[in-house]
């Protein structure tokens, strides 16, 4: 039967692993995703969204290169913004001005026209697109979803 | 497409899947494995129709364990955990190197929830159940009490409040069960002595079954015997080991199974004088 100071050095040492443990485990980086250009260019940032469903209202895209304004989709502090009419399949955009990275891309598509997108409880209910995720369920942190790239393409993605 | 690496990033979505695909395919393997366990108690001559009935008892056990779980306490899990997720202090990123992680920490986890379960009466009411089998066999690895999923919930929340995705701690809970699960045997003997030195094995947790005075509330671990090592609650399998509760339930009828330590546990409080008393029964530990 352990003795009380046994069970209190216990209990103490196992609070001191749990907690560095934790720590240790934020500490360790997930590898980014591939992008098809690694430096940046003089001609900008070309994004290419695929995979839309169908032509129906506007396809939504913000470039953030600012973590706190890409983790808040604050769309009023991304470094550009464009609004096009959705077409099914690929969709391309270019950003001249962009020639700095790394940028991270968070696009969605606005079928109703309400320029916001529309959830259901956790889920969107429209197209949903952010670069560096690896599938549709991944919320990747700006470490992970800013590419250093020229050139980016990522898929839009349907959960419901 | 790049190279995968551990450290690649692992969806939630992925890890769910397959929690459920090993989760799945380890119950066939077990259910083989139970037949060559019956094939040997055949040829030592301990086959008998009570220890079929009590494999049958195993199972029963575990279809009411896991409709208790499906339409009620796992919603209080899953509610939990994603609550407390809101509250995460580090922010921690899914690949194989930090579920590797989230594993042994879930696994200290383990052990202290376990520990737990035998010393305070209100938990142990619930996980007498596993131990109140006279036999060691695979099966007995799937007999389980009503209240089984309920006390996990408190000793996993803290690594979800630290950061770990709650699918990640989930996947390590399965993990460490299903390690533990292929524990449940005689007929595996010692391991090699680096791997009874570090890793729980099918004779450490031979001692945790035993009511052998020396073996009660021993070898509480999960994956890894160190924490009862580091903990002074080991024991050395150095006897025959008699399986079962001290106080043996003498039955394979599935009701009287599932629902004694809560029988034993009413009984005890309406039995005892005095607030102070009934509570010590509650909290206090059995026996």
């Amino acid at each position: 039967m352990p003795t009380n100071r046994q069970r209190l050095i216990a209990a103490v040492a196992s609070v001191a692993i749990t907690v560095g443990g934790a720590w240790i485990a934020s500490q360790v980086p997930s590898s980014p995703a591939d992008a098809a250009g690694t430096e940046p260019s003089e001609a900008g940032l070309s994004v290419k969204i695929k995979g839309l469903r169908n032509d129906t209202g506007k396809v939504i895209v913000m470039v953030f290169d600012d973590g706190d304004a890409y983790e808040i989709e604050d769309y009023e502090n991304a470094v550009a913004y464009q609004e096009v009419e959705a077409r099914s399949g690929l969709n391309a955009f270019t950003f001249p001005k962009l020639k700095a990275g790394p940028y991270a891309i968070v696009a969605f598509h606005d079928e109703n026209g309400d320029r916001d997108l529309n959830m259901d409880g956790e889920t969107p209910t429209e197209g949903y697109a952010t670069s560096g995720a690896i599938d549709a369920y991944d919320t990747p942190n700006f470490k992970r979803a800013a590419v250093p790239a020229s050139e980016v393409t990522i898929d839009m993605h349907y959960p419901r | 497409m790049q190279m995968q690496t551990v450290l690649s990033p692992i969806s939630p979505a992925y890890l769910e899947w397959l929690e459920t695909f090993i989760d799945d395919w380890f119950f066939v393997f077990a259910s083989a494995f139970l037949a060559f366990e019956l094939v040997r108690y055949t040829i030592h001559k301990k086959l008998s129709w009570t220890l079929i009935a009590d494999t049958v008892t195993n199972y029963l056990t575990l279809a009411a364990f896991v409709a208790i779980t499906v339409f009620a306490l796992g919603a209080f899990y899953v509610a939990a955990f994603y609550y407390a997720f809101q509250f995460a202090i580090f922010n921690i990123e899914i690949n194989w190197i930090t579920v590797a992680i989230c594993v042994v920490l879930a696994d200290l986890a383990y052990y202290w929830e376990h520990r737990f379960m035998h010393r305070v009466n209100v938990a142990w009411a619930t996980h007498t159940v596993h131990h109140s089998s006279p036999y060691f066999n695979i099966s007995v690895a799937y007999r389980f009490g009503p209240m089984d999923s309920f006390w996990p919930v408190f000793f996993h929340l803290p690594l979800v409040i630290l950061g770990f995705n709650p699918i990640v701690v989930l996947f390590a809970e399965v993990v460490i069960q299903l390690y533990q699960t292929a524990l449940h045997t005689e007929a595996i003997g010692r391991l090699p002595r680096p791997v009874e030195a570090i890793m729980n094995t099918p004779s450490h947790h031979r001692v945790h079954h035993g009511s052998n005075w020396k073996y009660l509330d021993r070898n509480y671990a999960g994956m890894f015997i160190v924490w009862d090592r580091m903990f002074a609650t080991f024991a050395e399998e150095d006897e025959e080991v008699i399986y079962g509760l001290v106080k043996p339930i003498d039955s394979i009828n599935p009701i009287v199974a599932f629902l004694h330590g809560f029988y034993r546990l009413g009984r005890g409080v309406w039995q005892m004088n005095g607030l102070g008393n009934k509570l010590g029964v509650v909290f206090g530990p059995p026996g």
